[in-house]
């Protein structure tokens, strides 16, 4: 039998996670109490004063939520308890339009995030969630004044009552699985975006979520509508610090891509190793609209997460770039839907993973052609790179095409890196090292190029990199 | 007597239950079968790969018609295949085949296994055939099956690849109304091979559901899998197929790929192609896609006077030659021949 050498690997630490797991002690104002009734629903609807179709909506979720069964696939969910989880947390102060005007060491959470001055250079919009409540929100005179409304989900029932009715959970309803019930039934927060047709927004809005709360949940929702010929960039961030027991966030967002518009959605996820993260996210794109799906998920304990695309109106598009981080202790399930419903539509996914320490990452898709979607195109390619043999990575694509006039491919690779690219970048003058670290970065290049690393400070320690050996 | 067999051809890893890809079930009516469970046989340690459920094995234990136990002695190398044939009829409709190919070790061999029908009646086949290639053997083992546009197939194949042996498997499926075949091989040595092979037709409304899987646990362990088909009528194929790196598979390769030539705008074509890693030092590849054949190529062919259906059937010729090149020459010709006569009879091709 020939030896096997043991190869060296590339070593990649943790991400850095001193600056979010800051916990604040004393900001709480008001909580619930843990676990899940209609009484507690009801409650949460009165404290926010909202329209009685809105508490019936919440009571129809619970019942759906209590008729549906856990899910009988993807990672494990035992550790969650609902009964332990605080669906509710409202901070001390209310929202604000000015961050003087939140409470210190709650603004002051955000600042070390980097938001403030975020917002000060480079956004059109700034939504802070803190717990359960958005505690800042503001959007840049000149965008209200071209008609483009930014603002949170509260004051959205009320304000814009018929527009939200109209479109609030119909494009994720709660049938569609146990968790989106639960946000139906407890959903708090989140944003409220619309934009005028023709309307379009040169620089992005952010939406940054914090949950503080040991033991709660954050049901954010987050709404957007891109009228005809719109353009928008919404960047979402999260992050929570760390505790020992668990913490819960499913979030909602639902997004209308009008006909001619386009909307780019980034999120950079960073929740705590504690965090059960079973977000859902939608997109209805009209005729020749088009969706960009941005996602970084480097945190969480387990995630399950699958922006998904419906790509109603011919000539509509949608494209995913993702990249996912597993260390140890995690399992992130992460990947993309899309329904070709018309003519013509296309659709690209970009995703790649990388795996260490015996974390799981997992890359689920579906591509579904419907039978009246013909001249269709549909290209996915996923990657994968273990730094060592405890980790795992899968990939579990499904194309179900269902009209023979299609151009559809899928490709995806696990591997390391061959010794004959190392061999020819060092022929080039390169070190060893510089060539291993060219390669890694070259790996994660096509989605780190997307992600808004330039509009939040954290977004530039996210990877780093200290390379030894081989990579495999 | 009713058979209905659940959660056959189980997904490795389970997905959304909305997307029907997870498993499949079978339900058939037919006359009782003789209980013949007294005459299995013992058979040797690693046959035993098979991914089918308790009920598909314990009905063929019962029930099996034909037993076949084939030992290639030990060095032993055989030129010409080695051929079984079955076939229903009106007076036996039902074939419930367990059949054990034993390669011994430095042995050379080809096996065919023949599934067809005598007529158009109803007829069931339940399969079983598990296999072992023991050290530096090699295995070649071809199943064709080509039953009755009425019949249903349930068809398990299982086997393991010992160190520098190797397994070629290559199946196909081009009759019965509804098919179940799942192939499961572990490459178990270092330096093992395995090729599988799948040729599929769907036509009319027949329904396949294909489930191959190799688990790679050997070191330097090389497998792949390749599959082409063709989907007319109103057809439905799953195809499901699993590239598995065990850890300790150190410098394994693998690869899946598949090709669906779409001739219908009412088939349906599923594909689903698993990658499962927990070890680093591997390199794994799986590719699919679905499309027509290029209207430039169809439209050159009938520029030279070639009818559109004879084009249509070149090119899939051409498509699925990646796999019949490496069939013996009779089986080759056959096999093409039946495909390009569903060409000829299906009903339609476009809206």
């Amino acid at each position: 039998m020939a030896e096997i050498k043991e190869k060296k690997r590339t070593e990649v630490a943790d991400i850095n996670r001193e600056l979010y797991d800051i916990r604040d002690t004393d900001t709480t104002e008001y909580q619930v109490e843990k676990g899940l009734s209609a009484s507690i629903i009801t409650e949460i609807s009165r404290g926010k004063d909202e329209p009685d179709w809105m508490l019936q909506s919440r009571l129809e979720a619970l019942d759906i939520y209590n008729k549906l069964p856990m899910p009988s696939w993807g990672p494990s969910l035992h550790e969650l308890n609902m009964d332990e989880i605080v669906t509710y947390v409202r901070p001390k102060g209310g929202m604000k339009q000015d961050w003087d005007d939140v409470p210190d060491d709650i603004k002051n959470t955000f600042v070390r995030l980097g938001i403030p001055e975020a917002e000060h250079e480079l956004l059109a919009g700034v939504g802070a969630q803190y717990d359960s409540e958005v505690v800042y929100h503001n959007v840049k005179e000149s965008m209200s004044k071209r008609g483009v409304i930014y603002t949170d989900m509260d004051t959205a029932v009320k304000e814009y009552e018929p527009l939200v009715r109209e479109h609030f959970m119909k494009l994720v309803p709660p049938t569609d699985h146990k968790f989106v019930a639960l946000h139906g039934a407890v959903w708090s927060g989140g944003s409220f975006v619309y934009v005028p047709e023709g309307v379009e927004v040169d620089i992005p809005l952010q939406s940054y979520f914090r949950l503080n709360a040991p033991g709660a949940g954050q049901f954010e929702h987050t709404l957007i509508i891109v009228e005809k010929g719109a353009k928008l960039h919404f960047i979402e961030g999260c992050s929570a610090p760390k505790y020992n027991v668990v913490n819960l966030h499913a979030g909602c967002v639902e997004l209308f891509v009008h006909e001619d518009a386009t909307l780019r959605y980034s999120t950079i996820e960073n929740w705590s190793k504690n965090m059960m993260n079973l977000n859902t996210k939608r997109a209805n794109v009209d005729k020749n609209g088009t969706i960009e799906w941005i996602s970084g998920t480097f945190g969480s304990h387990v995630t399950m997460l699958y922006p998904s695309s419906i790509l109603k109106g011919e000539g509509a598009k949608s494209a995913f770039t993702g990249i996912t981080f597993a260390s140890h202790g995690q399992h992130l399930d992460t990947g993309t839907r899309v329904v070709h419903a018309a003519p013509y539509t296309s659709s690209t996914v970009n995703s790649r993973s990388i795996t260490k320490d015996d974390g799981i990452a997992v890359y689920r898709s579906s591509i579904n052609i419907l039978p009246e979607a013909h001249d269709v195109k549909s290209a996915i390619n996923c990657e994968s790179l273990m730094l060592d043999k405890r980790s795992r990575s899968d990939t579990l694509p499904v194309m179900d095409i269902r009209n023979d006039e299609v151009d559809i491919g899928h490709e995806a690779r696990i591997g390391r890196i061959g010794d004959e690219v190392i061999f020819y970048l060092m022929t080039r003058g390169l070190s060893e090292d510089e060539a291993r670290g060219m390669i890694v970065r070259g790996f994660v290049e096509p989605i780190a190029k997307e992600l808004p690393l330039e509009y939040a400070v954290e977004m530039n320690n996210l990877i780093t990199l200290e390379l030894e050996g081989s990579i495999g | 007597m009713q058979v209905l067999w659940k959660e056959l051809n189980r997904i490795p890893v389970r997905t959304w239950n909305w997307l029907e890809v997870n498993d499949t079930s079978l339900d058939v009516q037919m006359d009782t079968l003789a209980d013949t469970s007294s005459l299995q046989e013992a058979i040797s340690q690693g046959c035993d790969s098979l991914i089918t459920t308790e009920e598909v094995q314990d009905f063929i234990n019962r029930y099996a018609t034909h037993r076949h136990h084939v030992i290639i002695d030990a060095g032993q190398m055989y030129s010409e295949p080695e051929v079984f044939s079955f076939i229903t009829t009106a007076d036996k409709p039902a074939i419930v085949d367990d059949i054990v190919i034993e390669a011994r070790r430095g042995s050379v061999a080809t096996v065919v296994i023949r599934y067809e029908s005598d007529g158009a009646a109803e007829g069931f086949h339940a399969g079983r055939i598990r296999l072992l290639a023991e050290k530096d053997a090699k295995l070649d083992v071809v199943v064709y099956q080509n039953l009755s546009n009425t019949a249903k197939n349930v068809m398990t194949i299982g086997g393991t690849a010992d160190e520098d042996a190797t397994i070629n498997v290559t199946i196909a499926e081009l009759g019965a109304q509804k098919t179940v075949s799942g192939c499961n091989l572990i490459l178990a040595g270092e330096n093992s091979t395995v090729r599988m092979r799948a040729l599929y037709v769907g036509d009319g409304a027949r329904e396949l559901d294909m489930n191959y899987r190799t688990e790679l646990r050997g070191a330097n362990s090389d497998a792949e899998i390749l599959a082409r088909g063709v989907l007319m009528d109103t057809s439905k194929k799953v195809f499901r197929d699993t590239l598995d790196f065990v850890r300790g598979a150190s410098g394994a390769k693998g690869r899946e790929e598949e090709y669906a030539v779409l001739l219908s705008p009412y088939a349906r074509n599923v594909s689903v192609p698993l990658m499962l890693c927990t070890e680093d030092d591997v390199e794994g590849e799986h590719a699919s896609s679905a499309g027509r054949l290029d209207e430039n190529i169809l439209f050159y062919l009938q520029c030279r006077g070639i009818t559109e259906l004879d084009a249509k059937k070149i090119m899939v010729e051409g498509a699925f030659s990646a796999i019949t090149e490496e069939l013996p020459d009779t089986i080759r010709t056959e096999i093409m021949n039946d495909v390009k006569e569903k060409m000829q009879h299906a009903q339609i091709y476009s809206r």
